[in-house]
């Protein structure tokens, strides 16, 4: 009996988190929407101007403004973008004349691809160098390790781009510069690191730090007692445990290079929805700018809430927490 | 307990100063948590090379006139992309003003932005932090709703996009990253205040009671603030990125000033023929941000070498 | 049966001679025929014609669509494309086409006078909220429709299907001039009304190459319409590579994957060296110009044509030109950019001449720039105009003038000339049409929308209205020339330079005009390859 009711109350605990992390997520989305839509019509001027670019009397963009629909007061907009919203419809773009959903479904598989590249080589290699620095601690690879993540945090990802530009792409022309190219892999490469490049350094010291401490724990002493080997005592044990943290970090990540790679995809020319969101920016281009920012904010909040559930999952204590303490 | 019960001193005071010296460990624990961390500190030479280099470079800042050779704005036409020589040491750029100068001058609008900007995000997060993490209830879950948002939104489009409407110019780029990043500064003090607030010695200088502005003053202050200044010296080196990304996207100082990420988008094109134009600016950058790095990893060791 | 032996000669004779004839001759022409030629661009806004109104877009329109007439690609001039002829009344106001029969869209149906009626006047519609609705401004009824009241534009009349008749507001002799831009392609309603909002991804034109496929980002992909009116294109298939980076175009024009393209800003000099590529490079004068105004309506510089002139002398052109354009643009010598018909080389007199800038400042009554306040000087940001700006606030630094460059966003910018909050900015200016007046009407005539520097002065507007209606062509060029040089002596502009085009194309590819607007003509290009 007892069985039954604790395997039921995890469930139900879970369950009631997961829902209640939902609940939490819908103001963030509004908020997120009205501060947007705040932002881009506050600006005093007139994107209708801003898209006519010659013969712009007073008639022709009064016309220009009735079809982009923001001749009516503000309150009338937002109404009418949220009824859209709920179609799933971003609007169409002032300066394209094309659907947002179209605009963005061309771009996102760019960008998703390319963070999915990125976090790739985060996890190869930033799992690999913590481990290394850890299990080796203050040996030449602990401070290779130590010196290149800190660097890596110092270099601002769109000089790095230009480098990486330059020494692979001019000097040995091995690799291709720019673009995307016919999708092949190379062009792949070059961004990539670029992108990764601070990520992969944070998840190498995260997975150290954690491994260190994994290691100094006491059961750790115990297997190493009960004469495990080295590596089945690293690779089971110290391995899982010191992952969580990790797990947690490349999870967030994710979201976060979706909306991060503005710069990177600036340096390299590359197809995807950072650039398009910084140039609709700069064209006032609204729908492109709210629904395309809207996106990325939807997915970051998203992995947040599979780390979340699986961080509960894993760790029990938090579930009951009315508040997290997390910093 | 020496409680002085003559009515006509001022007893508040009085009281509070004499709980300070019976919580003897609290009083030695904050100054003591200071000086233990200088001392630390100076132990650490990473940590020194990064002080150092910080140090070095507010000074640059502050004397670049006296320090550059040129005028960074003057153009000398026929010295238009001369490679690194005697006479510019860091070459020439496009329209034939020296290199090394304008480095040396935009050390002045990223040490600027750094301080000014950091120092908003640290006073807006740490005035909603203390709310939220002290008074714990309503105030506390709409700030942290709020952060939420602050954290959802992409930094960097963020900005440009406070940027756009604002225009460009130094002012608005203080405004854009210091408004932009109160949510870290905020959620860190909060959750140290709530660490400490529960300790004991504050539940007896209530039961004295001490009024809740001077528990925050004189007794959480000083050791939630450990933390946040780490968080503060290594946002610095942040702060100095995003300028330069900004600049770099063209939004950011206004011309003729010299800013290393302006210089670096100015180089762009130019790669193949003319590599010193954009080495030397992103060098700048990397050396200032490994300063007030190294710096913050030292403090973060210094405050608590637990957790090396 | 017998057959005779000389008829079965004679058959083995010709069969013979035929072989060799198509040997020789056969092979030839199959040589000229066929290909895909492959450009380069970035992606349009839109390829529906009342809403191209950027180069991309233009570039692939005018291969889908021909209009009522085309201009020469190397003098430019109007040249009957659907239009047979044309008759204009005594008064100037009524123009009267003759057009062609058996013109087809690619659909296959015919094209008639009241497609023109119905193209022009959906433009024209307050609900298209066409970008370029503006070229129909001197059509009678244009006002009505912009404000929203009808759906025909009262001057169009189709008088049968193959007659039109043009009435216009006022006489303008250039009318025939502006008719070869994009916005008059005609277009079919059957087509509007089955795709609406998506047609510009249908598009339906009547030009040498009908429209296949646009994969948004990648590529615009034509095929050679075997139904033209006119000489079949030679080649087969066109392919609009949409790439958005120079660098990454300009290597796969290098890898020969494609066959025109742009050379990249920091690229000229080295590709104009190279051996190869050297001779494959256009780099011609374009109908754009680049130039500062100067508000002559707000201080300091007004009422003060010393000063303006200063400004004028101080400039060093040609430093800009070589050293930020690389020598791609040409320094400019007048308002109107050669290629048009009027051009002269030496319309204007300042040159780059600093003691005759020192000597008018003190003329201005600032001598070495003292009493002289900070000039604010505006660009819009991000699009490299601040090494220009830069490169004129030291030219003019050095002889005592101070500048002050405020960088902000496009819109900002244009509300700030406009209201005249700055007095001193950046402007660039591209032809629409091959004529003088596109570049000196919309700017300087007080009442047009373009006119954003504020000048104005009633007896240009005087000059402008009059040689509009002027008939003869050598008269009215005497006559914009003559305003050409008032707007010149008034001093309020600094002109700087004339855009060049960077273009390159393979060599195996014959028949290819780049003319002064950009344009070509693929219809009348082939392959040459060994």
């Amino acid at each position: 009996m007892l069985i039954i009711k604790e395997i039921d109350f995890k469930y139900i605990s879970m369950l009631l988190y997961i829902v209640r992390r939902i609940l939490q997520i819908i103001p963030v989305i509004i908020g997120v929407t009205l501060l947007l839509f705040t932002l881009l019509y506050v600006i005093p001027e007139d994107p209708a101007r801003l898209i006519l670019q010659k013969g712009a009397t007073e008639q022709a963009l009064e016309n220009l403004r009735v079809k982009m629909g923001i001749d009516k007061p503000l309150y009338v907009q937002y109404w009418r973008y949220v009824k859209q919203l709920a179609r799933g419809d971003l609007g169409t773009s002032y300066r394209y004349r094309r659907s947002v959903n179209s605009i963005l479904a061309e771009h996102y598989p760019n960008s998703i691809k390319l963070a999915f590249v990125a976090i790739i080589i985060e996890i190869i290699i930033g799992i690999m160098a913590g481990i290394i620095s850890a299990v080796k601690k203050y040996t030449f690879w602990d401070t290779l390790v130590t010196v290149s993540t800190t660097l890596a945090v110092c270099v601002p990802v769109f000089w790095l781009g230009m480098m990486l530009q330059v020494i692979f792409g001019l000097k040995l022309g091995i690799l291709p510069m720019s673009g995307m190219g016919d999708g092949s892999i190379r062009y792949y490469i070059l961004p990539a690191i670029a992108l990764a490049s601070v990520s992969t350094a944070f998840v190498a010291r995260m997975t150290r730090s954690s491994m260190l401490e994994v290691i100094s724990n006491d059961y750790m002493t115990t297997a190493y007692a009960k004469g495990l080997s080295n590596f089945k005592v690293i690779g089971k044990h110290a391995l899982k445990n010191a992952l969580i943290p990790v797990v947690t970090l490349i999870g967030l990540d994710l979201g976060a290079l979706m909306g991060g790679a503005i710069l990177t995809e600036t340096v390299f020319s590359w197809p995807g929805v950072g650039r398009v969101i910084y140039l609709a920016i700069l064209q006032r281009d609204a729908p492109v700018v709210i629904g395309g920012t809207l996106i990325l904010v939807f997915i970051f909040v998203f992995m947040n809430l599979i780390v979340d559930i699986l961080y509960a999952w894993l760790d029990p204590r938090i579930r009951y927490h009315k508040r997290e303490i997390n910093v | 307990m020496i409680l002085n019960m003559n009515p006509d001193r001022k007893r508040k005071k009085d009281d509070l100063e004499v709980i300070n010296e019976i919580i003897i460990e609290k009083k030695y624990a904050r100054s003591s948590l200071y000086k233990d961390a200088w001392r630390r500190l100076r132990r650490n030479k990473l940590a020194m090379l990064g002080l150092a280099i910080v140090i070095i470079l507010i000074m640059i800042a502050i004397f670049a006139p006296f320090i550059s050779p040129y005028d960074p704005i003057e153009r000398i036409k026929e010295e238009s992309s001369v490679s690194p020589n005697g006479a510019h040491l860091f070459g020439t750029d496009l329209l034939g003003r020296d290199i090394f100068s304008r480095v040396i001058y935009g050390s002045r609008i990223s040490i600027q932005v750094g301080i000014i900007a950091v120092g908003i995000s640290a006073l807006i997060g740490l005035f909603f932090g203390a709310i939220a993490g002290y008074f714990s209830n309503i105030s506390d879950a709409v700030i942290m709703r709020v952060a939420d948002i602050f954290f959802a939104f992409p930094y960097i489009l963020g900005a440009i996009a406070i940027m756009t409407i604002l225009g460009p110019g130094i002012v608005n780029i203080f405004i854009a990253i210091g408004v932009l990043g109160w949510a870290a500064f905020a959620r860190i003090f909060r959750s140290s205040i709530l660490s400490i607030k529960n300790k004991e010695y504050i539940e007896a200088a209530r039961a004295l009671g001490a009024s809740n502005y001077r528990i925050i003053i004189k007794h959480i202050f000083p050791n939630a603030m450990a933390p946040i200044i780490v968080y503060a010296t290594m946002n610095v080196g942040t702060a100095i990125i995003v300028e330069a990304a900004l600049s770099f996207l063209g939004i950011g100082v206004q011309p003729p000033t010299p800013a290393w990420g302006k210089m670096l988008s100015e180089s762009l094109d130019y790669i193949d023929i003319a590599p010193w134009m954009m080495l030397f600016p992103g060098m700048a950058i990397v050396i200032t941000v490994l300063g007030f790095v190294l710096l913050g990893d030292g403090l973060r060791d210094a405050f608590d070498p637990k957790l090396k | 049966m017998k057959i005779s032996r000389k008829l079965y000669l004679a058959v083995v004779i010709v069969c013979v001679a035929a072989l060799i004839g198509l040997v020789f001759f056969g092979c030839k022409t199959e040589e000229k025929v066929g290909g895909t030629m492959r450009l380069y661009i970035h992606e349009p806004v839109s390829l529906d014609p009342p809403n191209s109104y950027e180069s991309e877009g233009i570039q692939v329109i005018r291969q889908v669509w021909d209009g009522l007439v085309k201009y020469d690609p190397e003098t430019l001039e109007v040249v009957p494309a659907i239009a047979e002829s044309w008759d204009i009344s005594s008064d100037g106001l009524v123009y009267t086409f003759k057009l062609r029969k058996g013109v087809k869209f690619h659909s296959g149906r015919e094209v008639v006078a009241g497609d023109f009626v119905y193209s022009w006047s959906r433009v024209c519609q307050a609900e298209t909220a066409s970008y370029l609705a503006y070229h129909m401004e001197p059509i009678v009824g244009y006002d009505e429709l912009q404000a929203g009241e009808g759906d025909t534009l009262a001057g169009l009349k189709a008088i049968d299907d193959y007659t039109l008749e043009v009435t216009l507001k006022y006489p303008f002799a250039d009318f025939i001039n502006t008719l070869g831009h994009v916005v008059f392609y005609p277009v079919a309603k059957e087509d509007i009304e089955e795709w609406g909002d998506e047609y510009a991804e249908h598009v339906n034109g009547t030009g040498a190459f009908k429209f296949v496929d646009w994969k948004h980002d990648q590529y615009i992909e034509l095929e050679r319409n075997d139904d033209y009116y006119g000489d079949n294109a030679k080649l087969e298939k066109v392919k609009y590579v949409i790439l958005t980076d120079e660098d990454t175009a300009f290597r796969e024009f290098q890898a020969g994957n494609l066959e025109y393209c742009q050379i990249p800003q920091g690229k000229i000099q080295s590709t104009l060296d190279d051996p190869e590529l050297g001779d494959l490079a256009i780099i011609k004068p374009l109908l754009a110009i680049y130039y500062f105004a100067m508000n002559v309506q707000i201080e300091p510089f007004k009422d003060n044509l010393a000063l303006r002139e200063a400004v004028n002398y101080a400039i060093d052109r040609q430093n800009i030109v070589d050293v930020i354009s690389e020598g791609v643009p040409t320094p400019a010598t007048g308002f109107v950019p050669p290629g048009i018909p009027g051009f002269r080389k030496d319309a204007m007199e300042y040159t780059y001449n600093q003691e005759m800038a020192i000597q008018k400042l003190e003329e201005a009554g600032y001598p070495g720039g003292e009493g002289l306040p900070t000039i604010t000087f505006g660009i819009n940001v991000g699009s490299g105009h601040e090494l220009v700006a830069e490169a004129m606030q030291a030219d003019l630094a050095e002889i005592g003038i101070d500048v002050e460059i405020v960088g902000m966003e496009w819109g900002a910018a244009l509300d700030a000339f406009k209201n005249g909050e700055i007095g001193f900015f950046r402007l660039g200016w591209i032809a629409d049409y091959p004529i003088m007046d596109n570049f000196l009407f919309p700017l300087f005539y007080s009442e047009s929308a373009d006119n954003y520097s504020g000048y104005s002065n009633a007896e240009v507007d005087q000059m402008l209205l009059d040689a509009r209606k002027t008939v003869d062509e050598d008269e009215r060029i005497e006559k914009y020339r003559a305003v050409e040089d008032k707007i010149l002596e008034d001093s309020a502009f600094a002109l700087i330079y004339f855009y060049g085009s960077r273009r390159i194309v393979q060599s195996y590819v014959k028949g290819f005009i780049l003319d002064s607007m950009e344009n070509y003509d693929l219809s009348r290009v082939w392959f040459e390859k060994e």
